[in-house]
């Protein structure tokens, strides 16, 4: 038996990995968050952020054999199908988890065409928790504005965003365009999202951020619009030309305080410009905390 | 009256298996002709739709009948299923469970030399191993077809001569 949010990952895994997993205690695979593997190292599990051998009384090597199987079935025996994602070193799996990878990078004209030998696999687990952006979607729909949530992490920046959209498309009635260029917001598969995000809510799927934001823009006249981990200068560009033209932004970013949030130059010129009226911070305990965003600098 | 039974028995007989043979060449270009087209749809889907191989073999399946249909159905079970460790082991499964007279000796290995690097590459490299078998499957198609006029005659008229030298011996 198994956790039903757990089907879209077993079936990428290992077969004595997914054995493993299903002999877990239903109670554990629901704090069940990653599965490490790394080759020649056992495979280990992480539970409310603490990893631990999965297998602890009949301990589980991962070989080159189990990370092959793991790319092929997490890529549907199809490198190519997810090559732009691998290069980032990621897969999405169905349901919104994901594979990251390391290994050797392969490289071409100074860029990154893929990976080879498979060095390491870490298999998250994606979990919506309805309600967990109940606090930020009050101080939205009191006061419309565009929102950055900062946390380190694993503290749940995705799954409160992914709420957060759902809330304002079906509580809020607003229009919002996701753009999941990583797949794990709203998880769509074969066109259809995996995970709620709300029934206002056109979502565009492993697309660049910059592109991603151009074409709802374009097309969807969105009055949100919602984006997953600013982690460069040209997300942060996106966002200040989508803050510009009229469209509210939903973002996340990688910070472990509001401190470091301001200090690292893509977000302080960010908040510098002002776009973001709201500010929210998740702490590794997952507790949110909310500012508003005028004079953070 | 019983040997002219005789003798248009072994006429027909003869004749027969000239024609058999007639018949099978001409299978066996039929399949190559529909492995061809299946690949050229399987390169436009990668280049163009970056089609997963489980949903594409599935798509192969719809649009091709016979032997070649039932095998990309074949492959794209046990894609989906996922008991394979690769795209090339579920290849050597499907072709090995289908029967031997399915594909040609030379079409089954050239379908092992595409399944070897089916899914490792991105569209670019994929595209260029497909690119190989189509010109290899061409190769195989062409020389089947020049064979198929001068050895499918050369069988009848065999067969007929044959067949003839028996009637005329038994009269």
């Amino acid at each position: 038996m198994y956790d039903p949010i757990l089907a879209g990952l077993l079936r990428v895994l290992p077969p004595p990995v997914r054995e493993a997993v299903e002999a877990l205690p239903p109670e554990t695979q629901g704090r069940l968050e990653e599965l490490r593997l790394r080759r020649g190292g056992e495979i280990t599990a992480v539970f409310d952020g603490r990893e631990e051998p999965l297998s602890p009384l009949r301990p589980l090597k991962a070989g080159a054999e189990e990370l092959e199987y793991l790319l092929n079935a997490a890529t549907g025996y199809s490198v190519y199908a997810r090559s732009e994602t691998i290069r980032e070193g990621f897969v999405p799996l169905p349901g919104g988890h994901r594979v990251g990878l390391c290994g050797t990078a392969v490289m071409e004209r100074g860029s990154i065409v893929t990976l080879r030998d498979v060095s390491s696999a870490s298999v998250r687990v994606a979990r919506q928790f309805r309600g967990s952006a109940d606090e930020a979607y009050r101080a939205l729909a009191g006061r419309p504005a565009s929102f950055l949530l900062a946390g380190p992490p694993g503290s749940g920046k995705t799954t409160l965003l992914r709420d957060l959209v759902r809330q304002l498309s079906d509580r809020g009635g607003r229009r919002v365009g996701v753009v999941d260029s990583r797949g794990e917001i709203a998880a769509c598969e074969g066109g259809t999202p995996q995970l709620s995000v709300g029934r206002h809510t056109d979502v565009i799927s492993l697309c660049p951020k910059e592109q991603g934001v151009e074409i709802l823009l374009r097309a969807m006249r969105p009055d949100y619009i919602a984006v997953d981990e600013i982690t460069c200068a040209a997300d942060a560009e996106a966002m200040l030309r989508a803050g510009g033209c009229g469209a509210r932004l939903l973002a996340t970013a990688h910070a472990f305080s509001g401190e470091e949030l301001r200090r690292r130059p893509v977000y302080r010129r960010l908040l510098e410009s002002g776009i973001f009226g709201l500010i929210g911070y998740l702490d590794s305990e997952k507790r949110l905390t909310l500012e508003g965003g005028e004079g953070l600098c | 009256m019983l040997r002219m039974i005789g003798a248009m028995l072994v006429i027909s007989g003869a004749a027969g298996t000239g024609l058999g043979m007639s018949a099978y060449v001409r299978r066996s270009a039929a399949i190559l002709q529909q492995l061809i087209s299946s690949l050229e749809q399987m390169k436009s889907e990668i280049q163009f739709r970056r089609t997963p191989l489980p949903e594409l073999m599935r798509v192969l399946s719809v649009g091709a009948s016979g032997c070649v249909g039932a095998f990309w159905g074949l492959l794209a079970d046990e894609l989906y299923a996922g008991r394979s460790r690769s795209a090339a082991e579920a290849m050597r499964r499907c072709l090995a469970a289908r029967p031997a007279e399915a594909f040609s000796a030379p079409t089954r290995s050239e379908l092992l030399s595409l399944g070897a690097g089916l899914g490792s590459y991105d569209a670019d490299n994929q595209t260029r191993s497909i690119n190989l078998a189509l010109s290899r499957l061409g190769g195989l198609l062409g020389e089947l077809r020049a064979e198929q006029k001068a050895r499918v005659r050369s069988c009848c008229a065999l067969g007929v001569c044959a067949g003839l030298a028996l009637a005329i011996l038994m009269f």
